[in-house]
């Protein structure tokens, strides 16, 4: 079985020769560390999933700078305000879209751009290894909250509802049009980014969340199934108030499962396991970043024990390969998986 | 996608029961595999083919696999195992095989 294989089998519920390994995300830093040097392109990238045993590789849609405000902080296409912290992490810092007036002025970028599409472009024809190549996308929540800042687009919902329904709007129509030019140029799936709660509960009440996220993220999955290529959801946090809601959207995968959510991968697997591919849960917080190579193989052994029989589950961190996590403990994961998640064979 | 991964069609089935046949041999790292029979009730093709429909006298037919076996995971009763091509068309021909056969 080819990588991409491996996790298109996992996304379509079937069982795989061994249990298929992706991450969203592996950050520079920790690319630099184990190229030895600094990336330069995609093809670096690719390099590092490649040769490190992954089976996939993800690229997120990001924020195309249009002016820069000072040495760390530029304002993007999405009218957000980021700055990027000596970690070489690029963090948001607020919106700009603070009246009705702006927004109307507000023209949305172009999900055509040639610059966003570049390493997607790149990547899909120079794949030598058969990785499944991931097309990072938002939804209905981080571009509109980030717009308006998300004090106020929460109050939105409440106070001026037809007002967050055109920033859904616009957001959902770039992603839906973003979504196809990927699948055009061929990526094997669509991995939506968006976080809908906190380590203790959704953002917005599960009644909002049916109301205001829940049906655009529907359209977003139906749009990407009319394409014939399966759609993730990433989000962290405690979901079980809106788990129900997120699953019956359609969507083929739940990524990452945080665990320090007090989100069981075993539980979710019992509820959920036959009707969805599981993608998690190797502890990111400690396990990845401060503990010892047994304790992340051990990690890897609780994640498959819990959800790889029957297939429809791939391993990865509970988040993203973060500044902090240690390479020994990257291929830790990586190996222990290769070794303790073949699947029964058939002779 | 590949044409591969686009065409195929693969039977699943919930496995009800599984029997050791005492069968065992050892992997080039060591780990001990044992010979198993799995009770399946099918259940339809996957999701890899949505437009797929299972006959209706093959759904909840049951049906023995032949798998090896080696960590305790892969006993657990209740969850879907998905038959090889080869052996979907099999049981649709109706058809045995050594590793598919009711």
């Amino acid at each position: 079985m080819t990588p991409k294989e491996r996790i298109l089998s996992a996304l379509y519920g079937e069982e795989p020769d061994t249990v298929p390994l992706f991450e969203i995300e592996i950050n520079e830093p920790i690319v630099r560390k184990i190229l030895g040097r600094s990336p330069k392109d995609a093809a670096d990238f690719y390099q590092v999933y490649s040769t490190s045993g992954l089976d996939g590789i993800n690229f997120w849609d990001t924020w195309i700078p249009v002016k820069d405000l000072d040495e760390r902080s530029f304002l993007d296409d999405w009218g957000r305000i980021w700055t990027i912290e000596p970690n070489e992490v690029t963090y948001y810092v607020r919106g700009t879209i603070n009246t009705v007036e702006d927004f109307e002025a507000f023209s949305p970028p172009d999900p055509l751009n040639y610059d966003r599409l570049d390493r997607l472009r790149k990547v899909i024809k120079n794949n030598e290894k058969e990785l499944a190549v991931v097309g990072g996308i938002h939804d209905a929540y981080e571009i509109p909250s980030q717009m308006r800042g998300v004090s106020r687009f929460l109050t939105d919902l409440y106070l001026n509802p037809s007002f967050a329904r055109r920033i859904i709007e616009a957001s959902v129509k770039y992603n839906i049009e973003l979504a196809k030019a990927m699948i055009d140029l061929g990526v094997d799936a669509i991995i939506s980014g968006d976080d809908y709660a906190y380590r203790h509960g959704p953002f917005m009440s599960p009644v909002k969340f049916r109301e205001f996220l829940a049906p655009y993220l529907k359209r977003i999955v139906e749009a990407v199934h009319q394409k014939g290529v399966p759609f993730i959801k990433h989000t962290d946090g405690y979901l079980w108030p809106i788990l129900n809601d997120i699953v019956n959207t359609g969507i083929d995968a739940l990524h990452p499962i945080e665990p320090q959510a007090a989100t069981s991968l075993r539980e979710v697997e019992d509820r959920y396991g036959e009707t969805i591919c599981l993608i998690g849960n190797v502890d990111v917080t400690y396990v990845l970043p401060l503990g010892t190579v047994e304790e992340t193989v051990r990690e890897t052994r609780r994640c498959i024990q819990e959800a790889a029989s029957g297939g429809g589950y791939i391993l990865s961190s509970s988040n993203s390969i973060h500044n902090a996590v240690r390479i020994e403990n990257l291929k830790a994961m990586i190996e222990a998986t290769k070794k303790y998640g073949n699947y029964t064979r058939v002779g | 996608m590949s044409k591969t991964a686009e065409k195929l069609r693969l039977l699943q089935g919930r496995v009800s029961s599984i029997e050791k046949t005492g069968e065992k041999k050892e992997d080039e790292e060591g780990n001990l595999w044992e010979k198993c029979v799995f009770t399946l009730e099918l259940t339809g093709f996957s999701k890899r083919t949505p437009d797929q429909l299972i006959p209706p006298d093959l759904k909840g037919k049951v049906v023995k696999l032949v798998r090896w076996c080696c960590f305790d995971w892969h006993y657990r009763l209740g969850v879907t195992k998905t038959l090889e091509s080869d052996e979907t068309e099999a049981v649709i021909i109706r058809k045995p095989t050594a590793t598919v056969y009711w």
